[in-house]
């Protein structure tokens, strides 16, 4: 999985960097992938990116995962910029369209992890500045106390109730509409 | 067992709770019930200007209309379509005439003031009305609009609680004017004349604005009357 290069790196000649993982794992990616965090886009600006990137607040499983989704991501960014040239017939923007569903069912599928993941991704994105990961596990974490109670969402989250019965039925008072 | 989730820095926290959905506001009051954290994070000050940045079109979430009642007097009504509900849904002697910038600008009903008329500027989720002076007598015809004071220098994410100005373009025998009135000032300002003749404002168009300008229905085709609300 440390490996570099696979197939379908379309460009041969694009520069490599070399990201490390808290648990010194390997991961070598291209500019245009690692690019989607600004903080590894500011050290590669920098120079400062030769004999590899430490990224010691991130482990190997959770990098993994990010690579997936900056290369997939990549490979959309690198699409938009080639269709603001001279493709805007029809048929371009069908492909267009598909690659965009394409890409909205990657997420989705991204997504299916279990909390403490999710947690860890948001935490990695944060740390890398991805802004797109950020917004999209973030969303993910809003949308899943959809319908639940305070209590639920607690205990989904594992918080602890810190706020006096006085506090809580001041609240419930001044915002009454939202529990009827 | 899934091995519970790492704790969030507080910015990250926040972060989640921007990504509530605007048009379900209840969400947000129940994430408040969580815990102080998440209750000091949501009604923190920078929190709805962040909110309506991140989410901009703000979600509809009812409108106001008049009814008449079986004595004759106008009453006003907010017709929620959202689970969200004003404090005072009914505004009875009070009809709305203009929002702009999370504002309400009301205009009194009824026989309660007379032949005067009064004006406030309510805000409908705080339920504050602020009364203005009444409004100047030598007026036949009238429109009036209600904005945030720095109209032209705002991006009205949060000024809901800041200063307003209202607008008023009046046309009587002397010709068409505008008199303002600011959430500073207790009188109406002194009337500007519109230096064009035979202008006369159309009373059943609202104001418009756009960038620093508002504009006027004029009974005249393909007209508007343009005020310019950064020389006011």
């Amino acid at each position: 999985m440390a490996s570099a290069g696979s197939g379908d790196e379309k460009a041969a000649a694009a520069a490599m960097i070399t990201l490390i993982s808290s648990d010194n794992e390997k991961f070598e990616v291209t500019e245009a992938t690692a690019t989607l965090s600004q903080t590894i886009r500011h050290m590669i600006e920098d120079g400062c990116t030769d004999g590899g990137v430490p990224l010691p607040n991130v482990t190997s499983k959770i990098l993994a995962r990010v690579i997936e989704y900056c290369k997939k991501h990549a490979t959309a960014a690198a699409g938009e910029e080639g269709s603001s040239s001279s493709f805007s017939d029809a048929a371009f923007l069908e492909v267009d369209r598909a690659f965009l569903e394409e890409l909205e069912e990657f997420d989705d599928a991204f997504l299916e992890v279990d909390r403490a993941t999710l947690f860890d991704l948001i935490l990695a994105a944060n740390y890398l500045d991805i802004k797109g990961l950020l917004n999209l596990t973030c969303q993910k974490v809003a949308d899943s106390v959809k319908g639940k109670t305070p209590e639920q969402i607690r205990e989904m989250y594992n918080i602890v109730n810190d706020l006096t019965p006085e506090e809580e039925a001041e609240i419930r008072r001044e915002t009454q509409w939202a529990f009827e | 067992m899934a091995p519970p989730p790492p704790e969030l820095m507080e910015e990250l926290v926040e972060e989640i709770l921007l990504h509530f959905p605007p048009h379900e506001p209840a969400r947000l009051v129940h994430a408040a019930l969580v815990c102080k954290r998440w209750c000091h994070l949501i009604s923190a000050p920078g929190f709805r200007r962040r909110f309506c940045k991140l989410h901009r079109t703000p979600p509809m979430l009812g409108f106001h209309y008049r009814s008449i009642a079986d004595d004759g007097d106008n009453v006003g009504h907010f017709v929620p379509i959202s689970a969200f509900r004003l404090p005072r849904a009914v505004t009875s002697s009070w009809r709305a005439l203009d929002a702009r910038h999370g504002r309400i600008l009301l205009r009194s009903l009824g026989k309660r003031f007379g032949s005067d008329i009064a004006l406030a500027v309510w805000d409908p989720i705080t339920d504050e009305k602020r009364k203005l002076p009444l409004l100047p007598r030598n007026r036949s015809t009238w429109v009036a609009a209600v904005l945030c004071f720095a109209a032209g220098a705002c991006d009205h994410l949060d000024c809901q609680r800041g200063p307003f100005l209202v607008v008023v373009v009046a046309t009587n025998t002397g010709g068409t004017f505008i008199c303002t009135c600011s959430s500073d000032d207790d009188a109406w300002s002194e009337p500007i004349f519109s230096q064009q003749n035979g202008v006369c404002v159309d009373s059943t168009m609202h104001g418009t604005l756009m960038g620093s300008a508002l504009y006027f229905g004029i009974l005249m085709p393909d007209k508007a009357l343009r005020v310019s609300v950064s020389s006011l």
